[in-house]
């Protein structure tokens, strides 16, 4: 390797040594969208440890093979590396000043009270699925909704501690006036229907943040027939 | 050409660096301060819209990792352009310029369907949120690189038709080379940070590791 003076022929990789560094950087990649895809299979800290890692030796295979800094002058790899400290340094900054780089999870009052539920026209994963009362509803759709509305309100007793605006006004339980579109906050990657038969199957299953768990009766799926309780859930998908 | 030696041959400078290298180099130490400042940025707003859509409910991994690949692909297609000029192998010059510049515009392609289904489908626009401002900032700074790549690469391709490249101007290609690995790993890191580790992310309660509490200077 040169040290700054004459550099004749710099060494490049053979072609084998590119493809070998190709796929490397395809088995990384495919390492990285397996860990997080279809859900997270880790989670906090160790995730970020994790693909941080992951990225930063793609970074480097990329800078010292396909840019060759391995082969060039040292001085260029001291150039370089000196401009990454520099955004380091300036991005580190920014995460302390602005109290982001701590590892619990905050409770984030201004932001929580405020969040509007994000209401998208697509229904879940895309797929085109009108919006309760857009006009395109077919007959039996409605019929569905307003016997799950029944059931909501009668039968099921969830009005007497549900709160669905407009519908009842219960203050035992959290408010399901938004519950269609809610479960991102709650389990990020499942459906709001599954998450909605879940919470009524099973409510210790996961209980809704600042609620106690064990209020919710456990058996209330048994007290209705199927046909009541798939109406109560389209019912509750369409709260959006 | 002016240098009909090796492109590789040492110049009369202080530092025996070619100084066009040399530029090169220090210009990417700096574009890296500025995709330091820009993702740090995303970091810090991460979390903290408080409108939707959130990214959860409109980031595709799945594409956006093919697009990754096609980046991928687009790195290994340029180094072997390289070889092929120091080789002096023409038709490798241009076979594989032409692939790195038609992987690199594929890339583009999947990001205009990004920016497409993001904003006009789904209603995230760069004054949505936090996260839009944020997103939109960094990704279209990143395409707005590999767009100047692009250019680049179809401009060497041209003189390469014309028959003008070889190992003396090997450096013409070299320099487009450095550029276009430094656009694919700012890749990397977006991918991973952006679309990797937050892709999840969700609304303001969903708060986790790398995320904080909104700061004081917000009204309340
Ligand atoms: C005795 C009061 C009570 C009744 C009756 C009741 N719930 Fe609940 N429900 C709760 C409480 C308390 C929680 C919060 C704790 C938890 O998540 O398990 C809850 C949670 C939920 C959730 C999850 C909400 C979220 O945002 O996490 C859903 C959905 C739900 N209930 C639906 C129903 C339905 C449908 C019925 C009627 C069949 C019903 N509940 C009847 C008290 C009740």
């Amino acid at each position: 390797m040169t040290t700054g003076h004459a550099q004749e022929q710099v060494r490049h990789p053979t072609f084998m040594q590119y493809v070998v560094v190709a796929l490397i950087l395809f088995l990384i990649t495919i390492v990285e969208f397996y860990i997080i895809f279809p859900h997270q299979r880790i989670t906090g800290l160790p995730l970020v440890v994790i693909l941080v890692g992951l990225s930063a030796i793609k970074f480097a295979i990329v800078i010292f093979f396909y840019m060759h800094l391995k082969f060039d002058a040292r001085l260029l790899t001291w150039i370089f590396l000196g401009g990454l400290a520099l955004a380091f340094a300036v991005g580190l900054a920014l995460l302390s000043l602005f109290g982001a780089l701590r590892t619990e999870a905050q409770p984030r009052g201004f932001a929580r009270e405020h969040r509007v539920p994000y209401v998208s026209d697509h229904g879940e994963d895309g797929a085109m699925e009108p919006k309760p009362g857009s006009g395109s509803m077919t007959g039996g759709d409605a019929e569905k909704l307003a016997q799950g509305k029944a059931v909501f309100t009668g039968k099921g007793t969830c009005f007497a501690c549900h709160k669905i605006q407009g519908v009842s006004a219960g203050a035992v339980g959290p408010e399901l006036t938004h519950i269609g579109t809610e479960r991102a906050v709650h389990k990020a990657g499942m459906s709001s229907e599954a998450y909605i038969r879940e919470s009524i199957e099973d409510p210790g299953a996961f209980v809704h943040p600042g609620f106690p768990p064990g209020v919710m009766p456990a058996n209330l799926k048994t007290t209705l027939t199927a046909d009541e309780f798939e109406a109560l859930v389209a019912f509750l998908v369409a709260q959006k | 050409m002016a240098h009909a030696e090796t492109a590789h041959h040492a110049e009369a400078t202080t530092t025996g660096l070619n100084h066009r290298k040399l530029l090169m180099w220090i210009f990417l130490g700096s574009d890296c301060m500025l995709f330091g400042a820009l993702i740090a940025t995303y970091m810090v707003y991460r979390g903290q819209s408080i409108v939707g859509p959130y990214p959860v409910d409109i980031l595709n991994i799945p594409v956006t990792t093919i697009s990754t690949f096609v980046l991928l692909c687009s790195s290994f297609a340029m180094v072997q352009a390289l070889a092929a000029t120091n080789r002096n192998n023409q038709r490798g010059i241009k076979i594989w310029l032409l692939a790195t510049a038609l992987l690199g515009f594929t890339f583009l392609g999947f990001q205009v369907y990004e920016f497409y289904t993001f904003s006009v489908v789904e209603g995230l626009f760069i004054g949505t949120n936090l996260f839009g401002s944020t997103f939109f900032t960094l990704t279209g700074f990143h395409g707005a690189h590999v767009t100047l790549g692009v250019v680049w690469l179809v401009s060497l391709f041209i003189v390469a038709f014309k028959g003008r490249l070889g190992p003396s101007t090997a450096l013409d290609v070299e320099l487009a080379g450095l550029y276009w690995h430094f656009v694919d790993i700012v890749w990397i890191v977006i991918f991973t940070l952006v679309y990797l580790i937050g892709g999840y992310d969700a609304g303001p309660v969903a708060a986790g590791v790398l995320t904080g509490p909104i700061p004081s200077v917000l009204p309340v």
